[in-house]
């Protein structure tokens, strides 16, 4: 925009000029820009002050709550990766975290494993396992990849049992990169934050490109993505083995923040409420992932709260609560997880999509076709994700969700 | 010999239950396509719904019809509240939902009836052992199982294909929509199999918790275990559930034998992963097995 002046007194030189693209009559004015920005923008912010906030107060209990939601994050954005995107479905999130786990305590435990190190291997490895376990569940459309991450879930929690035999566990060393040691909470979180953000930022490039749009295809009709030429098989290997590794990941942060890996930690109920986070926060959307994380992480937190807030004056019910903790953790997710199947696919996102149209459809109320434009250019903007808050109903019919 | 005997008794038992349970999988399989987890739920809802009419003092039969049929009532409830929600959603979307539904009724179940051993009132079954000649030792409750597993499946074989009921639930299952134009209430064929799917589940539940004190929690990762039996035999055979479940039976209980206890469950999903390798459509499934 600051170049329209000049523009405009050299005629239409600026029109030919090369190197500039675009004519200048296309570009977006700067309400335009600030639309693109997009409530997903605000809540991501919101986010990020929140998390600065945490970090900046030390309160041990928060940074503590906030190491292991950063965890639960990068699982969730690694399952992500495989339901939302390549629209295929695993149980095997607890199984590949251990994967992880495992490896990463044993690379950390052999010295050579300053910071990222047991990272990388634990995903290396998960990336393996993945690969082996793609190549049986995912030659087949449908439910075959559920049922080979269950076998999974089981070989895994197995051979993991066996391995540890007598020993109550691995000790895990404080992540350190050289001399530095990340031992509090509040250090290791921020290790964590750039774990998180390195991979969300490198996985919104692949989403964004190519890959991306090959695994939406594939998603919304496999039978038609092979007709175009996909080798859909492949993909949606690529995509499994890629989220195992992201997961494996996630398993090897929970190995350092408990410094302690057992076989018990990765149950079946931690590969549901893994699935549950993806699904409640919104398939299709890493700010999905982030926000079913954090639910699902904190609601057992809340609970514990509200049983000692109430230990005084309702003291059945406090005690009632703190022996049934977890059960009625599970209780509310299952209940949860079926509300979001059947009234808002899209989750948490979706839902936060469905206002923001209906505020937005107030709003404009009366200028319609320039309401129009907008939310075209908006769609260009936001790019390829799905259920992006803004999004005119039209448009989000006709991606067929 | 002892051995010999021991794995066959110990795989015609477990064999029932776990066909009992695959049985109802693949009814709900056949009708709606779902890929059903809330089978070890209903399980359990079995089991402790028979223990609850036991400690008011009812006896066996009735007790067991209770159940069964409460059960029954609930598994179709299940259908009508979320699953015709779901009709034409992606199979991964219902099979999700099923998960969700075993959490909550799981959770339910626990808080309920806590996770503790059951323990059945003593005027049940003996478990006093009756001896068949040779080796072969067996008590009222394996009896018991045996029967009623083949009772069920005599009845499931047979409906199948003799009755008009049945009739109905093989056109809904071959294909929905044709049957729906020929006047067929595909909603209520498919409510029905979901109930007898959780019937089949309940009795499961109540013979299991006959022969062993089991927690909540233990009933329901047996549910779990028939999926190794269920891909085996076929995903849509009623026949496939049977045979599939007496096999990874006797792989239990061989590991159990010559191996040790703790790998029954690590084998048996060894076989699932090699079934999905080798033949995944199962020995009795048909081949809908889809490569694209």
């Amino acid at each position: 925009m600051t170049s329209q002046p000049a523009a405009e007194a050299s005629g239409t030189a600026a029109l030919a000029e090369p190197g500039t693209g675009r004519p200048p009559q296309i570009r977006p004015a700067p309400r335009e820009v600030l639309r693109a920005v997009g409530p997903r923008h605000v809540v991501f912010g919101l986010l990020l002050v929140l998390v600065a906030d945490v970090l900046l107060q030390d309160n041990p209990v928060y940074t503590y709550e906030l190491s292991i939601v950063l965890i639960y994050v990068l699982a969730a954005v690694g399952q992500e990766w495989l339901v939302g995107r390549a629209g295929q479905v695993s149980i095997g999130a607890a199984a590949f975290m251990a994967v992880g786990a495992f490896t990463g305590a044993r690379i950390a435990e052999a010295g050579w494993g300053d910071f990222p190190l047991p990272l990388i291997g634990a995903a290396l490895v998960g990336g393996a396992v993945g690969l082996i376990t793609g190549l049986t569940g995912l030659r087949f459309r449908g439910l075959y990849l559920l049922l080979a991450t269950l076998a999974l879930q089981f070989v895994v929690s197995f051979c993991a049992q066996e391995y540890e035999g007598q020993s109550g566990g691995l000790a895990v060393p404080a992540a350190h990169i050289g001399g530095t040691q990340f031992a509090s909470s509040r250090s290791f979180s921020v290790l964590e934050l750039i774990v998180v953000a390195v991979v969300m930022a490198l996985l919104a490039g692949l989403y964004k490109r190519g890959p991306g749009r090959i695994w939406r295809a594939i998603r919304q009709d496999e039978m038609v993505a092979a007709v175009a030429g996909i080798n859909t098989t492949r993909w949606k290997l690529a995509a499994f083995v890629g989220s195992s590794a992201v997961t494996a990941m996630a398993g090897a942060l929970l190995a350092y923040q408990s410094q302690l890996v057992s076989y018990q930690t990765f149950s079946l109920d931690l590969a549901i409420s893994v699935l549950v986070m993806v699904f409640v926060g919104g398939q299709g959307s890493m700010l999905g992932a982030i926000l079913g994380a954090s639910l699902v992480i904190l609601l057992p937190f809340e609970l514990q709260r509200v049983g000692t807030a109430t230990a005084a004056s309702m003291p059945n019910l406090s005690s009632w609560l703190s022996i049934n903790a977890a059960t009625v953790d599970d209780a509310v997710y299952g209940f949860v997880l079926l509300l979001v199947l059947l009234y808002e696919r899209d989750g948490l996102v979706g839902l936060g999509g469905r206002i923001v149209r209906v505020v937005q459809a107030r709003r404009s109320r009366g200028t319609a076709g320039l309401h129009h434009g907008a939310a075209g250019l908006h769609h260009g903007a936001a790019g390829l994700h799905r259920g992006t808050a803004g999004l005119h109903r039209g448009t989000a019919k006709e991606e067929g969700s | 010999m002892d051995d010999l005997a021991a794995i066959l008794t110990a795989t015609l038992v477990n064999g029932c239950l776990l066909a009992l349970l695959s049985v109802g999988f693949v009814l709900i399989f056949r009708a709606t396509g779902v890929v059903s987890f809330a089978q070890g739920a209903w399980m359990v809802f079995g089991a402790v719904f028979f223990y609850s009419f036991a400690k008011l003092g009812w006896g066996l039969v009735p007790s067991l019809l209770a159940s069964a049929v409460l059960v029954f009532a609930g598994s179709a409830l299940a259908f009508r509240l979320v699953f015709t929600r779901l009709i034409g959603a992606p199979p991964f979307v219902t099979a999700i939902a099923t998960i969700g539904l075993a959490t909550l009724l799981q959770a339910v179940a626990v808080l309920v009836w806590s996770d503790q051993p059951i323990a059945l009132p003593g005027s049940m079954l003996s478990l006093n052992a009756i001896h068949l000649g040779g080796a072969f030792d067996t008590n009222q409750v394996q009896l018991f199982t045996v029967a009623v597993a083949a009772g069920v499946f005599a009845l499931v074989i047979i409906g199948l294909r003799r009755t008009p009921i049945g009739l109905r639930m093989r056109m809904v299952s071959d294909n929905p929509r044709l049957a729906a134009f020929n006047g067929i209430n595909v909603s209520r064929v498919s409510a029905l199999a979901w109930a007898l799917a959780g019937l089949t589940a309940a009795l499961a539940g109540a013979a299991f918790l006959l022969g062993t004190q089991s927690s909540p929690s233990t009933v329901y990762d047996l549910g779990l275990s028939a999926f190794p039996a269920i891909l085996l035999g076929g995903l849509d055979s009623v026949v496939g559930a049977l045979v599939g479940g007496l096999v990874i039976a006797l792989v239990g209980a061989v590991t159990t034998v010559y191996v040790g206890g703790q790998w029954t469950e690590f084998a048996s999903y060894l076989l699932l992963l090699l079934v999905l390798l080798l033949r995944p459509s199962g020995l009795f499934g048909k081949a809908q097995v889809s490569r694209v």
